[in-house]
């Protein structure tokens, strides 16, 4: 971790005490300046719509109003709970403390994921889509995955979304999502009629958001899980899309950066301990459960009851990465040629264009950074 | 232990959003041959006549070719020698009338009444020629190969401080308020200043770059006269002593493309000949992100993108959005705008070799001083055109009086163009035998 030198405090309090506040959470001066500054117009439009647009110019308001965003920044809040909201992708979803913040990783994945198979066989899905998210949080991989699947496919099929969470913040928070951008884009399809293009994307996305919908149940006790999906409409499912809790209690305490651990909600990082699930007859291997890997075994059954075709799960490292690859070769005797491991950025690099794909024990590993995904290609 | 340190990552987005970056500019070449030896009757010189007969003649060929089969290539290249053979036509015709009065004049025959009213005509019939001559001078100048794109006017504060800071945002506010007397739309792309503002008006923190995007067709035209070293010379508000003190900001102007998903003309950089390529596979993409663990493990607000054209180092950073994607398109669009920019200097440069030795250079860059704006004597000159005007205040308040000393430096840019290409094709025997 970089030093603040004290030079750089002096340097920010001489520009704007407020910049010297952020500073030991920012932890550089270029991005202390850009929090201030989003914190800033965060103020100023927050004040202009809380009262009538005109008293914008009402200085003294929105300054105090800043300063409050600021000490709470300053305490190690999250931006995005001080905001209200985070980008993922070029979608942007409402956060709340009690529900995961959505990682930039994740959107990365999803992003690829659909490129994926626009470059896989891009007429392949003709009838209805049916996408499983479990573990959905505020919803942001159940809709983007919508989102970027119509902005790039060629075909779009009906698509039919379902997202679990235990949390019944979660969940709520990720309606709220949902309504959120169902009623934008018929605000945009209200003004922008006349624009073709974008109109046809609306259109698509204002159906399929209107296909989906958010499941309260846990992931972890499958066969109630599948009963509430069997009433919800089908369990079946062509797509099963899973970001789980994947920390280890170590890895919480070393490697978990402060503000997530004071800030962001546990049962969201960090799987529970076997024996503390009411009713389940776990195994009690210590050393399993503190390796984080709790969620990945009901996930493949789950994946193997939907008899899902392409499977996604995000992961902590490559370790983890290869565990699950051959926890679902074992599982379901799958072939390790259909299995991948991701990296934080999967897409080729510029030299990684005729490089050859690395391998690690035994697994097709793709571009950069640290592990992050493992991909599960059941139709290859 | 948490990881703060951030570092860039690289990598290459495949995605199809991308393909518009493709950008290939269709670059005219245009070498006309104008001679230096100017007829004084005429006001032409006649070896630039005779160049224009011979695109007069090429032009109306494509017309005929065009009439029998259309394509579009000829029809682009009979629209460009369009104004060129329709000059010419003014210019016979203003010619011809003045043939007819001379002749009338000298015929021994015509009477007393009439010669007078000839010699009454010939006046305006000799101004008619002049004006005649103007226009197919200006129709053979070369166009500036982005002349109709809109463009981004970058205003940074140069020697001088705080001082400098302040002018550089008085700058921006003149072009802000030039732009909405003439109905120009314009965008604030980018406002820096130390503590970070995003907002122009609420901000007292000195600016550090502004970039305003001017989206209407025609702006890179207009504006281009604005780059280089604007200097001033006043007492700053933050003076004791009432000094005098001199500091600058320099004004980059970058000619803006338009994206294909915008419906623009990206039709216009299609041509896989052209210079004026920019092929994604040569640009690299960093993305800012969280050293250590990553994923669930930190929740950082980092979303800066830099774009490195590595064939020429090109380097374009923007952190200016929270979101990754919006940061990604500004600063393509701003590398789209610098690698064409840098290309076009080149060819400027090399150009400007080639007439070196014949006229004396007019230069335009970056480096050069062309203006200064002195508050004491409430003075506007621009060094350029050598025009001074004693109405400081309009100026600045981008009004008229802006407009009259920006029309001033095209002016001087178009006689620059036109003595240049006079040097660049000394005068031979061929061809002046035609009028
Ligand atoms: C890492 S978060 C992922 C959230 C979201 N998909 C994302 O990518 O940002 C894990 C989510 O799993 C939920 N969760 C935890 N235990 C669960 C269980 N037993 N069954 C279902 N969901 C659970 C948490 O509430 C949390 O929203």
């Amino acid at each position: 971790m970089p030093r603040l030198l004290p030079r750089s405090i002096l340097h920010a309090q001489s520009e704007n005490p407020l910049l010297a506040k952020l500073l030991p959470t920012c932890r550089s001066l270029a991005s202390a300046r850009n929090e201030l500054r989003w914190l800033r117009e965060h103020a100023i439009d927050h004040h202009a719509t809380e009262r009538s647009p005109a008293s914008k110019g009402d200085n003294n308001n929105w300054r105090a109003r800043l300063k409050e965003l600021v000490a709470r920044r300053a305490r190690g809040e999250p931006l995005q709970y001080v905001l209200g909201t985070e980008w993922f992708g070029d979608l942007e979803l409402v956060c709340r403390p009690g529900v995961l913040i959505p990682r930039p990783d994740t959107a990365t994945a999803i992003g690829y994921l659909v490129q994926r198979m626009l470059e896989r066989d891009p007429h392949k899905w003709r009838k209805t889509l049916r996408v499983l998210d479990l573990c959905t949080g505020s919803g942001c991989v159940s809709l983007f995955f919508q989102h970027e699947w119509i902005r790039f496919m060629p075909v779009i099929p009906e698509i039919r979304t379902i997202g679990v969470d235990l949390s019944p913040k979660a969940i709520s928070l990720a309606q709220l999502n949902r309504d959120r951008l169902l009623r934008t884009k018929h605000e945009d399809v209200e003004r922008h009629k006349a624009s073709q293009a974008s109109h046809f994307y609306d259109t698509a996305f204002i159906e399929s958001l209107s296909n989906t919908s958010f499941l309260h149940a846990d992931v972890l006790e499958e066969s109630q899980l599948w009963q509430k999906l069997e009433a919800e409409h089908s369990l079946a499912a062509d797509i099963l899309l899973a970001n789980p809790p994947y920390i280890s209690r170590w890895g919480f305490q070393h490697s978990t950066e402060r503000s997530v651990r004071r800030h962001e909600p546990k049962m969201a990082l960090v799987p529970p301990l076997p024996f503390s699930i009411p009713g389940k007859d776990c195994p009690k291997r210590a050393d399993s459960d503190d390796l984080g890997d709790l969620f990945y075994e009901p996930l493949v059954k789950t994946a193997l009851k939907s008899d899902a075709k392409i499977v996604w799960f995000e992961v902590a490292d490559i370790e983890q990465a290869a565990r699950v690859a051959h926890l679902i070769t074992s599982m379901a005797s799958a072939r390790p040629e259909q299995l991948e491991l991701w990296r934080e950025e999967p897409m080729p690099g510029i030299e990684g264009l005729e490089g050859k794909d690395e391998i690690y024990q035994g697994f097709i590993v793709k571009g950069r950074g640290n592990g992050r995904s493992v991909v599960w290609w059941r139709d290859g | 232990m948490s990881h703060r340190t951030t570092s860039w990552i690289y990598t290459r987005c495949l995605c199809r959003a991308l393909r518009w970056h493709i950008l290939r500019f269709n670059f005219r070449q245009q070498h006309y041959s104008i001679a230096r030896t100017v007829d004084q009757k005429d006001g032409i010189s006649p070896v630039l006549i005779s160049r224009a007969r011979e695109l007069a003649k090429e032009h109306s060929r494509l017309e005929s070719e065009l009439s029998d089969s259309f394509d579009s290539s000829t029809a682009k290249k009979a629209g460009e020698l369009g104004p060129v053979a329709s000059a010419l036509n003014e210019w016979d015709k203003a010619r011809d009338s003045i043939n007819e009065l001379q002749t009338l004049m000298k015929d021994s025959t015509t009477d007393a009444e009439l010669r007078e009213l000839a010699a009454d005509d010939m006046e305006s019939a000799v101004q008619d020629l002049k004006r005649a001559s103007a226009s197919l001078t200006l129709s053979l100048v070369p166009k500036h190969p982005f002349e109709q794109l809109p463009c981004l006017l970058e205003i940074r504060p140069g020697n001088g401080g705080d001082e400098a800071a302040l002018f550089a945002m008085d700058m921006l506010r003149m072009y802000q308020a030039y732009c909405s007397a003439n109905g120009l739309r314009t965008t604030l792309v980018k406002f820096d200043t130390a503590e970070g503002s995003a907002d122009p008006n609420g901000s007292a923190s000195p600016l550090q770059v502004a970039i305003l995007e001017v989206t209407d067709e025609g702006a890179y035209g207009r504006f281009r006269s604005e780059a280089g070293v604007h200097r001033v010379q006043r007492v700053p508000a933050t003076e004791t002593k009432g000094r005098t003190h001199t500091s600058s900001a320099a004004v980059l102007v970058l000619p803006s493309f338009p994206d294909a998903t915008n419906g623009g003309s990206a039709s216009d950089f299609e041509d896989p000949t052209s210079d004026y390529y920019v092929d994604p596979r040569e640009v690299r993409v960093d993305i800012m992100r969280a050293r250590g663990a990553g994923g669930q493990h930190v929740n950082t607000t980092e979303s800066a993108v830099r774009l490195v054209h590595i064939p020429t180092g090109i380097t374009v950073s923007m952190q200016d959005y929270r979101s990754q994607p919006k940061n990604k398109e500004a600063a393509w669009k701003l590398i789209r705008s610098r690698v064409a920019q840098g290309r076009r200097e080149i060819r400027e440069a090399e150009i400007m070799q080639t007439r070196r030795d014949i006229v004396g250079v007019r230069k335009m860059g970056r480096e050069n001083k062309i203006r200064t704006y002195n508050y004491g004597q409430q003075r506007v000159t621009d060094h350029r055109s050598g025009l001074t005007l004693h109405d400081l205040d309009d100026v600045i308040a981008g009004g008229q009086a802006l407009e009259k000393v920006m029309e001033s430096v095209r002016q001087w840019l178009v006689d620059g163009e036109i003595q240049a290409l006079a040097a660049e094709n000394p005068p031979n025997a061929k061809g002046q035998s035609h009028i």
